[in-house]
């Protein structure tokens, strides 16, 4: 894996992760990886592989793990540090984040939490044709629509690292281009971490993909190896 | 799996785990309370009326609660018939409220009292007649919502002047019969409530306040809203019970059970969704937690406020230390809850009612009690507070703005 690596410099690296939800039941075991800078990863799996898992630990949601080695631009780092989280986002597969707040107040209390103002949301708005839905409670919103007011937050805010848990999940496919452009434009600005079950979305955007399987990563593909077709027959194996 | 195999599960677990536990929370109590030799009078009427009121009001919650909608929605996609829905619905959330709401309570008065056994059997065949009634309203048919009103209303005179047992439980079958009859006709999607179409409304003032958040949450969920509605009814009442007791101070009493608003205490537990989105963002320990917490504050200090002026009407001498003690327990009180959702949110809840009426939300209010008590007892104990309360609330705030 380390040979795939992008040697921007890393930005995150973990070794001999274990992470379970009843004890000796672990649903990752000895999960390890790298994240460079300014690299867009694409994590696949099957249902149950833990993909969701990893994200809510990277979060801090979880409590129940053991890292041999966790490392944020080369220091040690804590999920529930105050300092990591305002370089992280997260948008969440099913996610349902202050449902009273309009997207506008949502984005100003994000804003305010993260200390810093966001920029090109105007853009964002537009490309995901929500124009419409700014001023309107987030409870009131479809999931498609849900999920674009989290996306919007996450790629206005920039943040150097991105998690993202099946982004494409509900959008419509003019939202889905758009996504996959903002995905691959985000080097500039940081890292993009994201699961999905949808090849394309991983094949259009990724440096690497990473296949994620009974708790560990088991292949990884780099450049030119990324292919749909590669990346089916090792879910396949 | 049946129906009511499956509706069972849900509610009680996989192995039906649930069962065992709520029998075995009414065996404690019951031996912990009759164990005290607490004993009390109690009228039978009074054991008959809580049985069914308190069965029907939980059951009538349980079945209307929009969480079930989403989570039943599957179970109504199944080809099923009318009546094999509806009495597995009925049958197992009489179930589940009889066993993890209503036995509780009478093991309760079980314990203080020595009731005959015809009287407890009585008991729970108004338990289970309260359930049905509840089920029976809630039919789609206005001519048997009808009905099932009159004789809901028609059960008060019964419980309360049938002296002869046999005549009230005569009638009690009668409701319960009643009630079935009404089921049969029933059409099962009456206990399936989709949300309904939404309107986009526009709102372009607000900034991101947490303040305006919540108090859009609680204008919107209307168990929360009667809930405090209730409240302020109450802080208009109490005045007129608490002076009663003459040559003790027990005012303090009064703003201990006004900060009894559990519903408003309990918003990160019923709200997985908000609970995950203030866990992964930055510094909402302090942020949310500090507009979490002047927004209880507000809200028992309104109710406080009601109490304040009909006290004031009826008995009259509030003064700068009435004021005083009104703040600080709103404010005590407010601290408590939002520390305790913080660190101890309750998770892993089946239904909504089971977040309602867990015990959790009672320690706060239990504690308030008890600090009320004390300076009723011994009027120092409120500049006690003052100081606990002027030390607290700076290191607080400066922990979690920090943090």
């Amino acid at each position: 894996m380390t040979d795939n690596m992008i040697s921007n410099g890393e930005l995150l690296v973990l070794k001999n992760l274990n992470v379970w939800y009843t004890k000796g039941k672990p649903v990752l075991e000895k999960f390890s990886m790298e994240l460079g800078r300014n690299e867009v990863v694409g994590l696949i799996g099957l249902n149950g592989a833990g993909k969701t898992t990893f994200i809510k630990t990277l979060s801090g949601l979880l409590d129940s793990f053991q890292a041999e080695t966790a490392l944020w631009q080369g220091e040690p780092v804590r999920f529930r540090d105050k300092g990591f989280k305002k370089e992280r986002y997260i948008v969440f597969a099913e996610d349902h984040a202050f449902r009273f707040f309009t997207f506008r107040e949502y984005i100003s209390y994000v804003e305010a939490s993260y200390g810093r103002k966001m920029s090109g949301v105007s853009e964002l708005v537009q490309g995901f044709h929500f124009e419409e839905y700014t001023d309107v409670l987030l409870k009131e919103l479809s999931m498609g629509n849900l999920k674009k007011a989290y996306l919007i937050t996450a790629f206005a805010l920039k943040p150097k690292l991105l998690l993202l848990d099946e982004p494409v999940n509900g959008l419509d496919f003019q939202s889905t281009e758009y996504l996959y452009r903002q995905i691959g434009g985000y080097r500039q600005y940081g890292s993009v971490l994201f699961s999905s079950h949808i090849l394309e979305s991983i094949c259009l955007t990724s440096d690497r993909v990473l296949v994620l399987e009974q708790g560990q990563i088991r292949k990884c593909f780099a450049g030119r190896e990324i292919e749909a077709e590669k990346i089916r027959e090792a879910l396949k194996e | 799996m049946s129906i009511l195999k499956a509706l069972s599960k849900q509610l009680f677990g996989a192995k039906y785990e649930r069962v065992t536990k709520s029998l075995a929370v009414c065996l404690i109590l019951y031996l912990a309370v009759h164990g005290a030799e607490i004993s009390m009078e109690i009228a039978p009427f009074i054991l008959f009326l809580t049985a069914a009121a308190l069965s029907a009001g939980i059951m009538w919650q349980a079945l209307h609660s929009s969480e079930n909608a989403d989570s039943m929605a599957g179970l109504f996609m199944l080809p099923f018939t009318d009546r094999e829905m509806t009495f597995s619905f009925v049958l197992t959330f009489t179930g589940y409220t009889l066993l993890t709401k209503t036995l509780p309570v009478l093991a309760l008065f079980f314990a203080v009292h020595d009731w005959s056994v015809p009287q407890m059997a009585v008991s729970l065949l108004c338990a289970c007649n309260g359930c049905f009634a509840a089920a029976a309203l809630s039919h789609k048919k206005r001519k048997q919502r009808f009905f099932a009103a009159l004789w809901c209303v028609g059960m008060f005179p019964a419980i309360f002047f049938v002296r002869e047992i046999r005549a009230f439980v005569l009638i009690v079958l009668a409701g319960l019969l009643l009630s079935v009859l009404i089921l049969l006709t029933a059409d099962a999607y009456m206990f399936y409530r989709p949300t309904s179409p939404k309107i986009l409304i526009r709102r372009t003032r607000g900034t991101g306040s947490i303040l305006l958040y919540l108090l859009r949450y609680l204008i919107t969920n209307k168990n929360y809203l009667m809930n405090t509605a209730g409240l302020c009814v109450v802080g208009i009442i109490l005045p007129m019970l608490l002076g009663q007791f003459e040559g003790l101070n027990v005012m303090p009493l009064g703003f201990a059970i006004l900060c009894l608003n559990t519903p408003i205490c309990i918003l990160l537990s019923c709200d997985p969704g908000l609970e995950q989105a203030v866990r992964i963002l930055p510094g909402q320990a302090g942020r949310f937690c500090t507009g979490y917490g002047c927004f209880i504050f507000t809200v028992n200090m309104a109710v406080s406020s009601l109490y304040l002026i009909s006290w004031q009407i009826r008995h009259g001498g509030v003064g700068g230390m009435e004021i005083m003690a009104a703040v600080l327990i709103a404010l005590q009180s407010a601290v408590l809850s939002v520390l305790l959702e913080w660190f101890h949110p309750i998770r892993n809840w089946k239904i909504e009612t089971d977040l309602w009426h867990h015990p959790r939300k009672y320690v706060v209010p239990l504690i308030m009690l008890l600090i009320a008590g004390s300076i009723g007892m011994w009027p120092v104990s409120i500049w006690v507070l003052l100081c606990i309360v002027a030390v607290e609330i700076p290191v607080l705030l400066f922990i979690l703005l920090n943090s």
